[in-house]
């Protein structure tokens, strides 16, 4: 009995991986940040989760992604308004560290030298907000529903649609052409 | 109309988008792959650990529990007057053959005894 759910455990994981470093990887702009999360996040959900019910994990297993991509975000914005008030600069206060981090330059030129409908894809999910991107990846390639997205994203339902709804509008305006 | 056509273009492009997003996960370089695969294997190897350190205490504490209630047993039983040890004996007595024949031939005991008087 355990091993069958310990195999399906395996499975998912195995389902789950690389769209989840790629999440992160989108989020972190670091490949070894983002396989620290993704370690960090199967390490979590086999160690607290691994006896609930298979249809839950992706909720959870995204919820703790996403928490450890919100942590991650926190230090770095505790780091840099250390950097900041050290060179005696201001900051403004924000509260969310995820709406934070900062946008990728939107650039056309760079845009259009991209070589294939991946790496434009890819660029344009970067350039979205982080909460755009988040509602956009988790619905629309990880297909959790509106309910489960808020809940991971720990929003409401109303706010999941829309930056979900906006996320779509940017990468229709942005990738229109190209795909 | 005009709206279920746009709805249908906007399904579409999502579909693209996820196609295009999938690919990148399969274009992934196989470093990174084999490291993301190390870290499945290393959270499945601590769920095997717990579930081996879980099982085997449980048997060591059914164990122990038993050894404790078999030990009980014997201390009660051995201990002196108790219900039990008066019971076996008198079953013993009971099932002694010897005593029966001792009783049915009590009345050539009593003459024996009264003879040897008597001489």
């Amino acid at each position: 009995m355990v091993t069958a759910h310990s195999q399906q455990l395996e499975e998912f994981l195995a389902n789950v991986e690389r769209r989840a470093f790629r999440m992160a990887e989108f989020s972190t702009r670091n490949r070894e940040d983002a396989l620290d999360i993704v370690q960090d996040a199967m390490m979590q959900l086999v160690k607290k989760y691994a006896n609930k019910p298979a249809e839950q994990w992706a909720p959870l297993f995204y919820r703790i992604l996403n928490n450890r991509i919100m942590d991650l975000h926190r230090r770095n914005t505790t780091q840099s308004r250390w950097r900041i008030w050290l060179s005696n600069r201001d900051d403004d206060e924000d509260t969310d560290p995820v709406q934070q981090l900062p946008g990728e330059e939107k650039d056309p030129l760079a845009m259009s030298d991209l070589q294939d409908s991946v790496e434009h894809v890819n660029a344009a999910v970067q350039q979205l907000s982080p909460r755009q991107r988040q509602a956009f990846l988790l619905r629309a390639w990880e297909g959790l529903d509106i309910a489960e997205t808020a809940r991971v994203m720990k929003c409401s339902e109303g706010s999941v649609k829309t930056h979900y709804s906006r996320a779509v509008n940017f990468l229709r305006e942005h990738l229109q052409d190209q795909l | 109309m005009s709206v279920d056509k746009q709805k249908l273009s906007e399904k579409e492009f999502v579909t693209q988008i996820r196609e295009a997003l999938d690919a990148s996960v399969e274009r992934m370089d196989a470093e990174t792959r084999h490291k993301i695969n190390a870290a499945r294997k290393q959270a499945l190897a601590q769920q095997k650990q717990n579930t081996f350190f879980v099982s085997h205490w449980g048997k060591a504490g059914i164990a122990t529990a038993l050894s404790i209630f078999i030990a009980i047993l014997i201390v009660k039983t051995q201990l002196p007057g108790s219900i039990e040890e008066e019971g076996i004996e008198a079953m013993e007595l009971m099932a002694a053959q010897d005593t029966f024949d001792m009783y049915e031939e009590l009345e050539f005991y009593t003459w024996l005894a009264e003879e040897d008087v008597t001489t």
